[in-house]
């Protein structure tokens, strides 16, 4: 899974990451007027969360490997599988 | 009767766009520009200006046919190589005349082309029928304020979930709060989708297509057409999907043997089916992995021209793009020598049929960009983006210039839209019915089993009767799951999922049931139980559509005769 770090003691609260990312990996705590990293399963690592920061505060951290479906499984492609 | 206004937050407007990414923010500018008294609304599942999965997420570099770009040739050139003769000509030369139309519009928004020194789009050799447009990759900000100045509103973080209707007549929709649930009901003369492809949440830049426009559409009574090309892949390293865009000259099988040779066309313009069937091929005999040969990347392929991401002077597009590469040189590179690549499953699902002014079938409803990029035909038998890049971003702004002017007219003459109670309190029923299920499957789980349908080239790239079927009745598990078994434990970001997976799965029923109509191979439609072309039979578009909870799928000729280019 990918991880995105946010260093609260650099960040502003300028909301700009929240705002930034398109797929609802991080949501505001309005009482503490700081980013929560909610869901990052469905992080895609666009990296706009980072870019956008004006104090450098967040971090991206690509997840490697990234979970996929294997597309030739070994029950379909048996030879490949031979060497 | 209950009142809207008692079951939730309710929103009026003369015309409701759904989905703040590049085709709706346009679309929103250009009915101000023409009408600045509308009331123009959109609605955004994340925030409008930063959503959508490509225009500030790629290279910024959008397909154009200048002033002195030869129509015909390119029509004939496109008929001929990619679209293989199924695609509307007409819409197609539509198309290349409004996309001079998208430069000055853009341009009077505040977006900054770029131009060559004589002040010129920019043409390459390598690609000698069109133009680019590049543009830095704060379009999407700028066309957000652009919108703010002329008045449109807009609700963020809502996920629309069905459309409302009158009769035959789409007059808006409802949807929920993905921070707190609140029920919201928007209520319209008019409804536009610019909420994007279905790309099964398999490739992460396409990671936002779950086809919410498209299945609400469906389910509402509207077309789609040509939906059997909803499969396109590019080449990607295993382990993290990075996609060396034109590596399709630089592959390898495990005997070193280079595959272009057998499988590519020399300098195609985009990747075609051809090198992803070669691929399965070669692992099928034994004779993978196939193996990715970097420094041979750019030899043949038009598409590396002089490295187009770096070539103009764009600060956010430059800084964009250093952190992709950084992060991938970090936490992601293969160091190995010839790293395997793997077919990376994108899909592009955009089967909405609409007319030559983005009209759906259901009056009221006009769908633009990649709601409806197959489904208008102009591409033919090739999934977006139809194997000329930079036609997705231009698709997505060309479509909302060509619908903007009826939607104006519409807002002009149509009668208020009238909501029926009834329906706003079934599908609040209907949106909220997962959350009484505490306990359950993770909708996540669910999603991970249609990944496991779409992407593999088993079913999306070498397909026959039996695979189509397989596909499908494994689709049909997962639309059970959608309905009877995912739970979003309480959550409403994962209510959103539960809906994004039954939005998918439906996606996935059409695009394999038109899949399997189509009884020859055509573009990137490969059935190996009919391997060759039928001009005879196939000289049509599919068209699947639900009537009375039923799917019916049929079949519609297109006026060749009337057309210029005979393939």
């Amino acid at each position: 899974m990918h991880t995105i770090k946010i260093d609260m003691e650099k960040c502003n609260g300028c909301k700009q990451c929240y705002r930034a990312c398109f797929v609802d990996v991080i949501r505001w705590d309005d009482a503490a007027k700081r980013p929560i990293v909610k869901y990052p399963e469905e992080c895609a690592t666009c990296n706009w969360c980072e870019l956008s920061c004006p104090v450098n505060a967040v971090e991206v951290i690509p997840g490697n490997p990234v979970p996929i479906p294997e597309p030739y499984p070994r029950s379909f492609y048996p030879k490949s599988y031979v060497r | 009767m209950t009142r809207a206004r008692e079951m939730g937050e309710v929103f009026s407007a003369d015309v409701l766009i759904l989905g703040g990414g590049l085709a709706g923010l346009i679309v929103a500018n250009k009915i101000k520009d023409l009408n600045g008294q509308l009331d123009v609304l959109i609605v955004e599942k994340a925030t409008t200006g930063f959503s959508g999965s490509k225009a500030n997420k790629g290279a910024g570099v959008m397909w154009v046919m200048q002033e002195d770009d030869d129509i015909d040739r390119f029509r004939d050139f496109y008929v001929k190589e990619v679209g293989h003769g199924l695609e509307d000509q007409e819409l197609l030369e539509k198309v290349c005349v409004k996309s001079r139309e998208m430069v000055t519009d853009l341009e009077g928004w505040g977006i900054q082309i770029m131009r060559d020194a004589t002040g010129r789009l920019i043409k390459l050799p390598e690609l000698p029928y069109w133009s680019l447009c590049a543009y830095d990759l704060d379009i999407m900000d700028k066309l957000r304020k652009a919108a703010v100045r002329r008045g449109v509103r807009m609700v963020d973080k809502t996920q629309s979930v069905e459309l409302l209707t009158d009769g035959g007549r789409a007059v808006g929709a409802v949807g929920f709060s993905i921070l707190d649930g609140t029920y919201r009901v928007f209520k319209s003369k008019s409804v536009v989708l610019a909420n994007g492809s279905c790309n099964w949440m398999v490739t992460n830049m396409w990671y936002a297509g779950r086809g919410d426009g498209i299945a609400a559409a469906y389910r509402a009574g509207a077309e789609m057409r040509n939906a059997e090309f909803s499969n396109f892949y590019n080449i990607g390293l295993r382990g993290n999907m990075s996609c060396p865009v034109g590596s399709q000259y630089a592959l390898y099988n495990d005997d070193d043997e280079y595959l272009a040779v057998k499988y590519c066309k020399d300098a195609e313009c985009d990747i075609d089916i051809g090198i992803l069937l070669g691929m399965e091929k070669e692992v099928m005999e034994g004779k993978g992995p196939i193996r990715f040969e970097e420094t041979e990347m750019f030899v043949q392929n038009p598409l590396g021209a002089a490295g187009l991401v770096f070539r103009w002077d764009r600060p956010v597009a430059i800084k964009y793009w250093n952190k992709l590469f950084e992060k991938e040189g970090r936490y992601m590179a293969d160091r190995s020598w010839r790293p395997e690549v793997v077919p990376a499953f994108i899909g592009e699902c955009a089967p909405v049929k609409a007319d030559h002014e983005m009209r759906a079938t259901l009056s009221g409803l006009w769908a633009l960009g990649d709601t409806s990029r197959a489904g208008t035909c102009w591409n033919g038998a090739v999934p977006p983006p139809g194997r000329l890049r930079g036609t997705g971003l231009a698709w997505a702004a060309v479509s909302a210039l060509l619908a903007a002017p009826s939607l104006v007219d519409y807002a002009a003459h149509a009668g208020e839209p009238a909501t029926d109670n009834d329906q706003v309190e079934k599908f609040k029923e209907v949106i909220y019915a997962p959350m009484k299920r505490e306990k359950g499957m993770s909708p996540r789980d669910a999603i991970w089993r249609l990944k496991e349908v779409m992407s593999p080239p088993r079913y999306g790239v070498r397909k026959s009767k039996g695979r189509i079927e397989e596909a499908l009745a494994r689709v049909r598990e997962v639309l059970h799951l959608a309905d009877a078994e995912v739970s979003p434990a309480n959550d409403w970001h994962m209510l959103g999922l539960c809906h994004d997976l039954k939005n998918m799965a439906q996606c996935a029923d059409i695009y394999y049931n038109s899949a399997l109509a189509r009884t020859e191979s055509r573009g990137w439609h490969f059935r190996e139980d009919y391997p060759e072309r039928d001009d005879k039979n196939w000289r049509k578009w599919i068209v699947v559509k639900q009537k009375n909870g039923k799917m019916t799928v049929s079949t519609e000729a297109f006026p060749f005769e009337r057309y210029k280019t005979k393939p």
